[in-house]
């Protein structure tokens, strides 16, 4: 069968990795545990030797495997994201998604031969930046920043000529990517150079009578009576009060699903539909995975595109689901 | 029902008969089981800073205190959850178990409110991704604790559980036709009660109509 658009998975673990390849991803990606990816979450991602499982199990199964080491080094401390580079490389990753200009060079110089991809950390939504990117660090393809319409990626993809991989399903961030400051005022770490946002350490739920309270560091950031649906507390998905009203002052909960536009994208020239979820469960990457295989196999044969599955909105983040920026009317 | 999937039936009612000791005793040798089978799992959880973790089965008289990092991985039975805990965890005892064998998604369930999280995150966060990787199966870890006959025992548990799980369908069948008659008998008695008012009305209107005739005939009788 002649693939529709490629299906880029996430794996937050060696078992997830497996369950992503054995649901039908093209392509899984994964990061390191530590600082140098944007998912550093307690417990989670790849040890050196996970990694070397990990893409012997995908490649076996003709899957690729991407590295992210798309955080921003500290000064001074330039170590973690140089081994992460080097040790993707010797793992056999068949690309490295970076963010970062002297990651990138550093990549460039000593690996010319691994594929780099630039991360939606760089928030890369120009012409002009992605072909410099292009140009001096010869990246074969960009993540887009999910602030874009469909109209906008087509314009983008036209005037670059650089593979475009969009975000189709997951949590959203409503601010430029790597460049959000939110969550580091709060709790002082950044989601930029620590990558992590909201980091579990800071995050706390407490009951209030019949409604769940949950806060980062000690900031209340919202307040869920018993009758609607819970979600984590990121900061720019909190209710705050604004004259004196509780409201979602930058986006509501709500998780990004463009199952409907998947013909739209591929008209408008994207390569690779990537699913976000590092930091969720197998289970939810086997669900997603198998939902969209199921969705792009059909596409691929010609056939309508099947409704939505329900099974995908009761998984995404406040159980509502969004065209998020490819559908905003008001651009 | 696959042999992977947990009895939960049979184990409601188990757990809710077992004196405290015995339910102690039990799940320290669960434990210890678990922690030869799933090795890399104890370790992760070694690794952590100390904390202590409530749960919360809802279907359930028992709550259990679960505590790893730098002791040993310990879970107690305990009747309420009174002492310092780092986090909570609250649930009905088939999802709890679903959350531990990663069949289910903790963050949907979340969302949903089927589960209720409270207290810390951290701990939550790396019990959740440490169980993520394993494929942990609580009733083979449970029943290979009878050692030898630990496959019979299997294979009677799930012969109980679907027996169990027959008889509650037939509960629940019963109960809804209860309900159904109830909602019938219900109607019916309003429709008669409905009935009688408007037989009532109208035997007031035709009184009046008769003592309208009366009054503008009043030799005439009325036929
Ligand atoms: S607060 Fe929102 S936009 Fe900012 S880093 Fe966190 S998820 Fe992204």
């Amino acid at each position: 069968m002649t693939r529709y658009l490629e299906l880029v998975c996430p794996a937050g673990t060696p078992a997830a990795l497996r369950v992503a390849v054995d649901a039908g991803a093209d392509t899984v990606y994964c990061g390191f545990q530590d600082c140098t990816n944007a998912r550093n979450y307690p417990g989670l991602n790849f040890t050196r030797e996970d990694l070397r499982g990990g893409i012997a199990y995908a490649h076996a199964r003709s899957c690729r495997v991407f590295v992210a080491v798309n955080t921003f080094p500290r000064a001074g401390d330039f170590g973690p994201w140089q081994r992460a580079i080097d040790d993707a490389a010797a793992c056999g990753a068949d690309a490295v998604i970076l963010a970062d200009l002297g990651v990138l060079d550093y990549a460039t110089c000593r690996h010319p031969n691994l594929r780099r991809h630039l991360s939606v950390q760089a928030a890369a939504a120009s012409p002009l930046g992605i072909r410099f990117y292009r140009d001096a660090f010869g990246i074969s393809r960009v993540v887009l920043p999910r602030v874009l319409s469909v109209e906008e990626v087509a314009a983008l993809i036209g005037q670059t000529g650089v593979e475009a991989e969009v975000f189709t399903f997951g949590s959203l961030g409503t601010m430029v990517e790597g460049r959000c400051f939110l969550s580091s005022y709060m709790t002082g770490r950044s989601p930029s150079s620590d990558g992590v946002c909201a980091p579990a350490e800071c995050v706390s739920y407490r009951e209030d009578g019949d409604r769940l309270v949950s806060c980062l560091g000690d900031v209340m950031i919202n307040r869920f009576a018993s009758d609607e649906p819970a979600a984590y507390p990121t900061p720019c998905k909190g209710r705050f009060l604004v004259h004196g009203r509780p409201s979602y002052l930058f986006e509501e909960p709500t998780g990004l699903n463009v199952i409907p536009l998947l013909a739209e994208l591929k008209a408008a020239g994207v390569t690779a539909l990537k699913i976000e979820g590092r930091q969720r469960s197998r289970t939810y990457v086997a669900t997603v995975v198998t939902a969209f295989r199921r969705v792009l196999d059909a596409l691929a044969e010609g056939a309508s595109p099947a409704p939505m599955p329900d099974v995908l909105r009761a998984v995404a983040e406040g159980g509502r689901e969004t065209f998020g920026a490819y559908a905003k009317g008001w651009r | 029902m696959a042999e992977t999937e947990f009895p939960v039936l049979l184990a409601t009612n188990v757990l809710g008969l077992l004196p405290a000791p015995a339910l102690t005793r039990a799940t320290a040798l669960l434990m210890r089981r678990f922690g030869r089978t799933y090795p890399r799992l104890f370790r992760a959880l070694a690794g952590h800073e100390p904390c202590t973790i409530g749960i919360e089965p809802t279907d359930l008289a028992h709550r259990f205190v679960l505590r790893f990092g730098g002791t040993p991985v310990s879970l107690v039975p305990t009747l309420t959850l009174e002492q310092p805990l780092n986090a909570c965890v609250r649930g009905r005892l088939a999802t709890l178990v679903g959350l531990l064998e990663g069949r289910l998604d903790s963050d949907a369930l979340f969302f949903s409110r089927e589960i209720v999280i409270t207290g810390e995150m951290e701990a939550i966060v790396s019990l959740r991704n440490a169980l993520d990787r394993e494929t942990v199966n609580v009733f083979q870890a449970a029943t290979a604790l009878f050692g030898p006959v630990g496959h019979p025992v299997r294979r009677v548990a799930l012969m109980l559980e679907r027996r169990l799980a027959a008889a509650h369908q037939r509960l629940t069948m019963r109960h809804e036709a209860l309900h159904a008659a109830r909602r019938e008998e219900h109607s019916i008695a309003t429709y008669c009660a409905r009935q009688e008012a408007e037989l009532q009305a109208l035997r007031t209107r035709i009184a009046k109509i008769e003592a309208q005739t009366r009054r503008r005939n009043p030799i005439g009788a009325v036929t």
